[in-house]
């Protein structure tokens, strides 16, 4: 009986350390981890549009959003102040780089709408 | 049947009258559902339009027994394509006051509290005995307002959005998702009608049109009439020849993107706020039963986005943001107090010392109402009842250190009564 207790907190430790490795990283750029300029593909998928898409595109983890954005505009055909990209539950501000979001090799990113209208 | 049996009876509870067992015998029907955990909610419903409205309507159909309408707006006629409680009234009223009469149309039963104001008038006292906050807004300053206080008192907080055939629909469950703060939002920038920028050449198409409302504003000395043609014409006219000659590899306007331009308004439809604020009253009749501890599926955690051109739903995780200024670890902590309102404020400076934190006597800490729509600094030699602070009213202390750090610190007013 006690032995089944213990481990059930053992379980809810790991469950815990877990949580604590997929801590969301500050806005505040952290040039330390990803080379800057190193080149990746990135999956750009759309939320917003009459034909909600994907594109791979390779891009350099230090160009700017506000750049990506003009980009992936054009290529979505979506004017870049009706979507923000978002990436693992972060919303991308356009004076950061790629590599701010921890964006890595083969993730996808998000065309969000910006609906912060309530009328 | 015995009071126990009644007492788990929905079509029995006789804490319902007759009429309303009636009224809603159908949902009474409805499996793991309980009426009287309604009954006995308040919600606050921040922003009444398009969702504000729809979400109001459902939840007081629903029975919700206390629901407090918070909205500084007045109504246009232009509301009444999507804002169904409003279509008896006159233009100019206040919305939360017509929605609250026209609710008790709808259903009699409950309880319509309207705060004609902003939501930071609202007494903070509202904020800390409702079981939830329901958000229709329309900025992402007044989003962050109710954030704070969702967090502050820990209570959940749906949020909508729309943008043209778009929405999304978010409910901050304290200390299980992402607040608000946890991924700040930038307030959308809108072409502003700023004069400074427009001396000289044009550097942008847009800016052709803006010479174009201050030429016709230099000649009226008013804005033109957007359902004017003949005054359209005239500014368009004019912003034309200026696209010809300046960006002579661009469209000229058309009548209709001059109108949407000069008379800035958000495009919506009342199909789409209608989806949106559905989402929000379901999440919230069910967060409702689990406030009071009865189970009725689960709340989403997550970020839903509604994409009305392709019907399609899409889900974002949102997991919280440990280094969040407002929920993470470094968040400011909150201490509450109680004083009777006859106390002067010094009086905190004690307090605050005996609960651990410390401050140099020569330059005293400051005292901020920051629950105001513009954070006044408070004068420590003062009353409670002289500043005007509210029960549940916070303050934010600065020039504190807490083992020898800087450290700023929220004090949350509980009044003595009596």
């Amino acid at each position: 009986m006690s032995e089944e207790f213990e481990e059930i907190s053992f379980d809810e430790e790991k469950e815990e350390e877990e949580v604590v490795e997929t801590e969301i990283k500050s806005k505040t750029p952290d040039k330390t981890k990803t080379p800057a300029g190193k080149k990746i593909s990135v999956y750009f998928q759309s939320t917003i549009g009459p034909s909600p898409k994907q594109e791979k595109l390779v891009v350099a983890t230090d160009a700017p959003i506000s750049d990506i954005k003009y980009t992936v505009s054009q290529i979505f055909g979506l004017p870049p102040d009706e979507f923000h990209l978002s990436h693992a539950g972060r919303t991308c501000d356009n004076d950061d780089v790629l590599e701010d979001y921890g964006v890595e090799d083969g993730d996808t990113v998000l065309l969000i709408p910006v609906s912060t209208a309530g009328c | 049947m015995n009071a126990k049996d009644t007492k788990k009876s929905n079509f029995f509870d006789e804490t319902l009258s007759k009429d309303e067992r009636i009224r809603f015998d159908r949902q009474l029907r409805l499996p793991g559902w309980n009426q009287k955990a309604l009954k006995d909610s308040t919600v606050l419903i921040v922003g009444v339009g398009g969702l504000g409205t729809e979400t109001a309507k459902n939840l007081a159909m629903a029975g919700v027994g206390t629901i407090h309408l918070i909205d500084l707006d007045i109504i246009e006629y232009s509301n009444l394509n999507r804002q169904i409680l409003f279509s008896d009234a006159d233009e100019g009223d206040p919305k939360a006051k017509v929605a609250a009469r026209a609710l008790e149309k709808i259903n009699p039963y409950s309880k319509y509290i309207w705060h004609h104001s902003n939501l930071e008038d609202v007494d903070p006292e509202v904020y800390a005995t409702a079981d939830l906050y329901i958000s229709g807004l329309d900025s992402v300053t007044a989003r962050n307002e109710l954030i704070r206080r969702a967090v502050q008192f820990k209570k959940p907080m749906i949020d909508g959005g729309t943008a043209t055939y778009y929405g999304h629909v978010y409910t901050y469950l304290p200390g299980k998702n992402a607040c608000l703060q946890c991924d700040p939002q930038q307030e959308r920038e809108r072409e502003s009608l700023a004069a400074c920028t427009l001396v000289g050449i044009p550097r942008k198409k847009s800016h052709c049109l803006l010479k174009g409302q201050l030429y016709f504003e230099s000649k009226n000395n008013r804005p033109p009439d957007t359902t004017v043609l003949e005054e359209m014409n005239l500014v368009i006219n004019y912003a034309n020849n200026l696209v010809k000659e300046h960006f002579p590899s661009e469209n000229v306007f058309s009548l209709d993107e001059a109108v949407k331009m000069v008379d800035q308004h958000d495009p919506t439809i009342i199909s789409i706020n209608a989806v949106m604020a559905s989402l929000q009253s379901q999440e919230a009749l069910k967060l409702m039963h689990h406030l009071k501890g009865i189970e009725l599926g689960t709340v989403n955690p997550e970020y839903v986005i509604y994409n009305g051109l392709v019907g399609k739903f899409f889900y974002i995780e949102k997991p919280p943001n440990k280094k969040c200024m407002l929920c993470g670890k470094n968040a400011t902590a909150i201490e509450e107090v109680k004083l009777p309102a006859t106390a002067t404020i010094d009086v905190l400076l004690s307090i605050i010392k005996s609960r651990g934190y410390d401050y140099d006597p020569e330059f005293l800490p400051s005292f901020w109402l920051i629950d105001k729509k513009d954070p006044v600094d408070v004068e420590i030699d003062s009353t409670v009842k002289e500043q005007g602070i509210r029960n549940h009213e916070t303050l934010y202390v600065t020039g504190l250190t807490n083992k020898g750090e800087e450290i700023d610190l929220n004090v949350r007013i509980i009044l003595n009564q009596g």
